[in-house]
């Protein structure tokens, strides 16, 4: 259960706009109201909803209408499923190939990837070893992995500052 | 802070015309607040016309551009001539990343043709890729020509421009010189979300890609929307000239993004159909915002039927009428100056003439009404010759700002303890505002008032069109924009003597010129303005003040350093000091030191970049 300010907080909505959207029945009143007013996770999924509709600038009235059909759980599943426009880049890779103009290479590297998923794309790190030398990591690494890491960084960056290493 | 007012209540039961007028604030981003990042990609244009002085300024600007971006901003680079080249795919901003596209562009040179589209296109994929939910996706396309490769096709672009910007991606255009298309490049930026600049020399390139910069680093609401929702009867059009679309039933108004603190004005014009005597047309207005940060409660309006002479007799509200007709003379300008340059010089005409007769019949005895009306009067003969590419982009670029700005007028009461800072190069806008508020809350603590204007409406859209300005060219500019307060203006044009300001002690005038700065890849021209406004500012307090009373010769990081070069100016910007000679004296004139130390610190706030940890590289 949440408070007013916590569910402001994790939600980005002032106060202020989630008692008007209570008072237009876009959300349940919490019950009580004033400072001991608790709210649940009810009240946050649809809140978020609320958010992203209005995001996509549909009008309140619509919202309303589109949150009384659905209960907590189909809320959740709403919440869960990404917009289904493509993105910026797809769209340009698209216009350019059918002016039958080369795509630069830069992008061209990226079209053979598969729909992008955020999540799912590696993070490399970079290390820098000394101010020309670096060393790429590609996270997340097992943890062995990752103590056998840290040490040849110390090694790397003592041999290429001249000391004498473990070798 | 939303307020909405329309001309007329009362319509009449034939056709009829009703504007509305929304004044909305956006939010001014407090201090714990995170503050929208910025994704920016810039497309330079580098094919063979770009050699030389316009390639050299690019590339200064692109490198102060990049010393302005702060961690959590990333920058990429596309540059393009018949061919593109991805030179930094878009990368977060460190140390490490500036120094490397620093590198990168000093490798530019120019050569080939122009394939804008491609290029451009390319700029925004890059974004598009490296952008994330919560940044501003912004892409810069500077040119100075054509595209004459490619896609070449103006609707076809500016339908890209458009599904782009759904997809996250604005674009803002800068052109450069006498070639490019500012008809392309404005409607690219329109429907891109983002805005247009006209650089009419080489010179100028830096300061208005800091001014495009400095907007997007400063931006509280992404996205901003009108919507309205109204009857069949009724049609909506945007006096801004913002794109205004049919979605869900309901008029949709993009403002582009709002600066934090930005006053904005959208005037709506809603055209009715016919319709029943006694019957109400009810007309809904909200506004969205992607940070929803904007008010979400709905206005409503109500226009009644009556009898023709009814609504005749109804006094309209001025203050709407005025900004409907300041908007659409500057409208009638963009599209008769599009017209004329592609050739059609009887439709810019008729354009004009349209114009001229509606101003004539709604002016009345009005003085504002009466005084737009003359001036176009006066200004259509310039479309009666033939397309003059200076003199046309000049004015075309000083009505789009019109356009897309709040009213950059001067309130008609000011005293002499007002502070005025005008700019009369439309390119200075956001570099004044944003000098104006870092300097007000010490101006307010010392019961002083400033305000901020754009004065360009002085400058003869018609006139000549050279870098530097004569002394009887100044002469007759100070005339013109004197008055009771103390007035400081800023010019990117040159002086006669090529020195940075000249003081008018009768018309209590400082003029101040930005030209030349571009070769100091650190400055930002806002902590210029910001100087000059305190330095000239600080005479409103006492009249024994004389800045040239102050200035000593020995370097001692004070405000009151006199400074021969730039490169000085520059050092004594970031060094914020203030001397305790100085500060004594200011002590005897009266002055509150903490007032002027702190205004003097709000300055150096301005000039500090991040990213240059040294001072005077």
């Amino acid at each position: 259960m949440l408070d007013l300010n916590e569910l402001c907080a994790r939600t980005g909505v002032t106060a202020r706009t989630v008692r008007y959207y209570i008072q237009q029945g876009l959300l349940r009143s919490p019950g009580q109201t004033g400072p001991g007013a608790k709210y649940d996770g009810g009240h946050l999924a649809r809140l978020l909803l609320i958010r992203r509709l209005q995001q996509e600038h549909l009008p309140l009235a619509e919202i309303r209408k589109r949150l009384q059909a659905l209960d907590n759980s189909a809320v959740e599943q709403l919440l869960k499923q990404r917009p289904a426009r493509s993105s910026a880049a797809d769209y340009v890779r698209d216009v350019l190939s059918r002016s039958g103009k080369g795509v630069p290479s830069a992008l061209a590297a990226r079209a053979s990837r598969s729909e992008p998923a955020p999540l799912d794309r590696s993070q490399w790190e970079r290390i820098a070893i000394s101010p020309d030398v670096e060393l790429h990591i590609r996270r997340p690494l097992s943890r062995d992995d990752n103590r056998r890491v840290e040490r040849l960084i110390e090694q790397a960056r003592r041999l290429i500052a001249g000391e004498p290493g473990l070798d | 802070m939303v307020r909405v007012r329309c001309d007329q209540r009362l319509l009449p039961t034939s056709p009829a015309t009703r504007r509305v007028r929304i004044d909305l604030q956006a939010p001014e981003l407090e201090q714990t607040a995170k503050r929208t990042p910025l994704c920016l990609g810039l497309v330079l244009d580098r094919s063979g016309s770009m050699e030389g002085d316009k390639l050299a300024m690019t590339l200064q600007a692109a490198t102060q551009a990049l010393r302005a971006l702060r961690h959590g901003d990333s920058i990429g680079v596309v540059t393009y001539a018949d061919d593109v080249k991805v030179l930094l795919p878009v990368t977060a901003v460190s140390r490490d990343a500036v120094e490397r596209i620093v590198g990168a562009l000093r490798t530019l040179r120019a050569g080939g043709w122009t394939d804008l589209g491609a290029g451009w296109l390319s700029g925004c994929a890059q974004v598009g890729e490296a952008t994330t939910d919560s940044a501003l996706g912004r892409c810069l396309l500077l040119t100075d020509g054509l595209a004459n490769r490619g896609i070449t096709d103006a609707d076809e672009l500016v339908r890209h421009a458009t599904e782009l910007r759904r997809r996250g991606v604005t674009t803002s255009t800068l052109g450069v010189g006498h070639d490019f298309d500012e008809g392309l490049l404005r409607r690219l930026a329109d429907t891109g979300g983002g805005h247009f600049y006209y650089a009419s020399s080489a010179a100028q390139i830096p300061a208005m890609v800091a001014a495009e910069v400095g907007e997007a680093l400063d931006v509280a609401a992404r996205e901003a929307r009108v919507w309205v929702r109204c009857g069949l009867k009724v049609q909506v059009r945007s006096l801004n000239d913002d794109p205004c679309t049919l979605e869900d039933g309901r008029f949709s108004i993009q403002l582009g993004s709002l600066r934090a603190g930005e006053l904005r004005t959208s005037v709506l014009e809603l055209r009715f159909t016919a319709g029943a005597l006694d019957e109400t047309e009810h007309i809904a207005i909200a506004l969205s915002d992607r940070d929803g940060v904007l008010p979400v409660q709905e206005s409503s309006l109500s226009f009644t039927r009556v009898t023709d002479a009814e609504a005749e007799r109804e006094a309209p509200d001025v203050e709407v009428l005025r900004e409907a007709a300041r908007l659409e003379v500057a409208e009638t300008h963009v599209r008769a100056v599009e017209l004329l340059r592609a050739g059609d010089q009887e439709a810019a005409l008729a354009c004009v003439d349209t114009h001229l007769d509606r101003l004539r019949r709604i002016a009345g005895d009005d003085p504002a009404l009466l005084v737009l009306m003359r001036e176009l009067e006066g200004e259509r003969a310039g479309y009666q010759q033939p397309y003059r590419s200076a003199a046309g982009k000049r004015l075309h670029f000083h009505a789009y700002e019109s356009l897309k700005r709040r009213p950059p007028f001067l309130p008609s009461d000011l005293d002499s303890r007002t502070i005025a800072l005008l700019w009369l190069d439309p390119g200075l806008t956001s570099v004044v505002v944003a000098a104006c508020r870092a300097l007000r809350p010490q101006a307010e603590r010392a019961g002083v008032r400033l305000v901020e204007a754009g004065a360009q409406h002085l400058v003869r859209a018609f006139g000549p069109d050279r870098d530097q300005l004569t002394r009887d060219e100044e002469r007759q500019m100070i005339e013109l924009i004197s008055g009771p307060a103390l007035t400081v203006a800023y010019t990117l044009r040159q002086h006669h003597d090529n020195w940075f300001s000249h003081w008018h002690p009768k018309q209590r005038v400082a003029f101040v010129s930005l030209h030349g700065w571009e070769g100091m890849t650190s400055i930002q021209y806002s902590a210029l303005v910001a100087y000059e406004g305190l330095l000239h500012g600080l005479r409103v307090l006492s009249p024994q003040y004389d800045p040239n009373l102050f200035f000593h010769r020995d370097t001692r990081g004070c405000l009151f350093d006199f400074c021969e070069r730039k490169k000085e100016i520059e050092i004594k910007l970031q060094a914020g000091h203030i001397c305790d000679p100085c500060c004594e004296r200011l002590t005897s004139l009266g002055f509150d030191l903490p007032t002027v130390a702190r205004a003097w610190s709000a300055v150096q706030e301005l000039a500090h970049s991040p990213l240059s940890h040294q001072p005077g590289i």
